[in-house]
C-alpha cells in the first residue's frame, strides 16, 4: 500500500525528493511495484485500487493536486499495462483505505460513509 | 433555527486558557519585551514551570543536561519553542475531548490544530511575517476552537447540512450559518472575545475561511488560511466537513505562491508531521 501527497518529484528540489521518495507518484508507485515484483508478484494478479484526490470547493486547476495526483496514478498504470480494479475519487470527502495482509481484503470508507469491501 | 444566544452561552463550558499564556502572547509580539519579562512571567506560574520543565527533559528535545530552571530552559531551546510550548499547554485541555457532530476521534481536532499552528509559523517565518509569528502560530492553534462548541449543533443539524453541502453547492460553514444560524469561525470569535484575546487574533479566528473578501488582502490571515488549507488538502483532522470549505486562488496570487511553491509547503509539512505528532504526547 502507498499513500502518496504529491504527483511529481521533478517539481521538487531533488534533494528533497530524494529524502522522500514515497511522498510522490512518479518515485512511490514504480518503487512499489519494484518491491512487489522483487518479492514474487506476478502482474497479471495484481489488483490494483485507487482512493482519494480530494478537492477544495472551487480550486482551480493550477492548484488543485488531488485532481493531478489522480492524473498522475492512471497515466502510471495505463503505463505499466495494469488496469484498475476499483477507484473511489474526488469529491470532498477524506477515504480511510484499510487492507488485511492475511487475507488480501481491502476496505475503503469515505468519512461519514459506511466502509466499502472492494 | 438555534438559538444563537444558547450557543454564545456554551462558551462557558469551555475549560479558559491559562492568562499566563496570553500574557506571553502579548509579550511576545511586542517588539519592547525582553526576554527576562517572559522568563519572570513564566517563572511565577508555577503550574506552567512544571509542565515546562518536565517536557524540556523529556526525550524528545534529548539534552545533553537536565534543565532546572525556565532561564535554562530558554537558553537550551530558545525563546520561540519555550513560547510555543507555553501556548500548546496552555490550549490543549479544550481540544483533546472528541468534539459532537464534526465526526472528528478523540484528538483529532487537536492533531489538526497543531500541524496547522505549525504549518503557519513556518509560512510567516518563509513570507516575510516572521515578527507576527507567534500571532500567526497561535492563530493557527486556536483558529477551530468554535468547534469545540459548535459540534453538539452539528451533530443536531448533521442532515440538513450535509443535504446543502452536496447537493446545493454549500461549503461546511455556510452551512452552519444557514442551518444553524452561525459558524464555527464567528463562535472562535466570540470565544475570542470573552477570552480577552487581542483584536487581531480574533479577526484571523473569525475571517480564516476568508468568507469576507476584504479579509484576502490581509496576509496574516491569509497565512492561516493557506496552513488550513494544507492540512485539509493532506487529510490531517479532517473529517464530516472534509474538505467542504472554499478555495480562493487569489490569495495565493497576492503571496505570490505559484503551485510549485504549494507543493513545497505541502513536502514540508508531509515531511515534518512526525517530529510535530510526537510533540502533541507531550504536551
Amino acid at each position: 500500500m502507498l499513500s502518496f501527497v504529491l504527483p511529481e518529484s521533478l517539481a521538487m528540489l531533488s534533494e528533497k525528493a530524494g529524502r522522500q521518495p514515497y511522498m510522490f507518484a512518479d518515485t512511490g508507485l514504480p518503487a512499489l511495484l519494484e518491491a512487489l515484483l522483487d518479492i514474487g508478484a506476478k502482474t497479471e494478479n495484481i489488483k490494483v485500487v485507487i482512493a482519494g484526490g480530494a478537492q477544495i470547493i472551487d480550486q482551480t486547476a493550477e492548484f488543485n493536486i488531488g485532481l493531478k495526483n489522480y492524473e498522475a496514478v492512471t497515466a502510471f498504470f495505463m503505463n505499466n499495462h495494469l488496469s484498475i480494479d476499483h477507484e473511489d475519487i474526488g469529491g470532498i470527502s477524506r477515504r480511510t483505505l484499510c487492507l488485511d495482509i492475511g487475507s488480501g481484503c481491502n476496505f475503503i470508507q469515505s468519512q461519514g460513509q459506511g466502509a466499502v469491501h472492494v | 433555527m438555534t438559538n444563537v444566544d444558547d450557543i454564545i452561552n456554551g462558551i462557558d463550558t469551555l475549560k479558559a486558557i491559562p492568562p499566563v499564556a496570553t500574557q506571553i502572547m502579548a509579550l511576545a509580539e511586542d517588539e519592547n519585551s525582553a526576554m527576562s519579562d517572559i522568563t519572570d512571567l513564566i517563572s511565577h506560574d508555577p503550574s506552567i514551570t512544571a509542565s515546562l520543565l518536565k517536557i524540556c527533559n523529556s526525550a524528545y528535545f534529548g539534552l545533553s543536561r537536565k534543565v532546572e530552571s525556565v532561564r535554562d530552559a530558554i537558553t537550551l531551546l530558545g525563546l520561540d519553542q519555550i513560547v510555543e510550548l507555553v501556548l500548546l499547554n496552555g490550549t490543549a485541555e479544550n481540544f483533546r475531548d472528541e468534539p459532537d457532530g464534526y465526526g472528528l476521534g478523540e484528538g483529532e481536532l487537536w492533531h489538526h490544530a497543531v500541524l496547522s499552528a505549525h504549518v503557519a509559523k513556518v509560512l510567516a517565518e518563509n513570507h516575510g511575517l516572521a515578527n507576527q509569528k507567534h500571532l500567526i502560530f497561535t492563530a493557527g492553534l486556536l483558529k477551530d476552537i468554535g468547534k469545540v462548541i459548535m459540534g453538539r449543533f452539528v451533530a443536531f443539524s448533521y442532515e440538513k447540512i450535509n443535504i446543502l453541502v452536496h447537493s446545493k453547492g454549500y461549503s461546511f460553514n455556510e452551512a452552519e450559518k444557514e442551518i444553524i444560524g452561525m459558524n464555527h469561525e464567528e463562535l472562535g470569535a466570540q470565544i475570542g472575545k470573552k477570552w480577552r484575546f487581542g483584536d487581531k487574533l480574533i479577526y484571523i479566528i473569525r475571517n480564516h475561511h476568508m468568507v469576507d473578501e476584504s479579509s484576502r488582502n490581509n496576509p496574516e490571515t491569509a497565512l492561516v488560511y493557506l496552513a488550513d488549507i494544507v492540512c485539509m488538502m493532506m487529510g490531517f483532522g479532517t473529517s464530516l466537513d472534509g474538505l467542504a470549505y472554499r478555495f480562493y486562488g487569489e490569495v495565493l496570487d497576492r503571496m505570490n505562491l505559484a503551485e510549485k511553491d504549494l507543493q513545497n509547503v505541502i513536502f514540508d509539512t508531509g515531511e515534518r508531521r512526525q517530529k510535530i505528532e510526537k510533540l502533541l504526547n507531550l504536551v
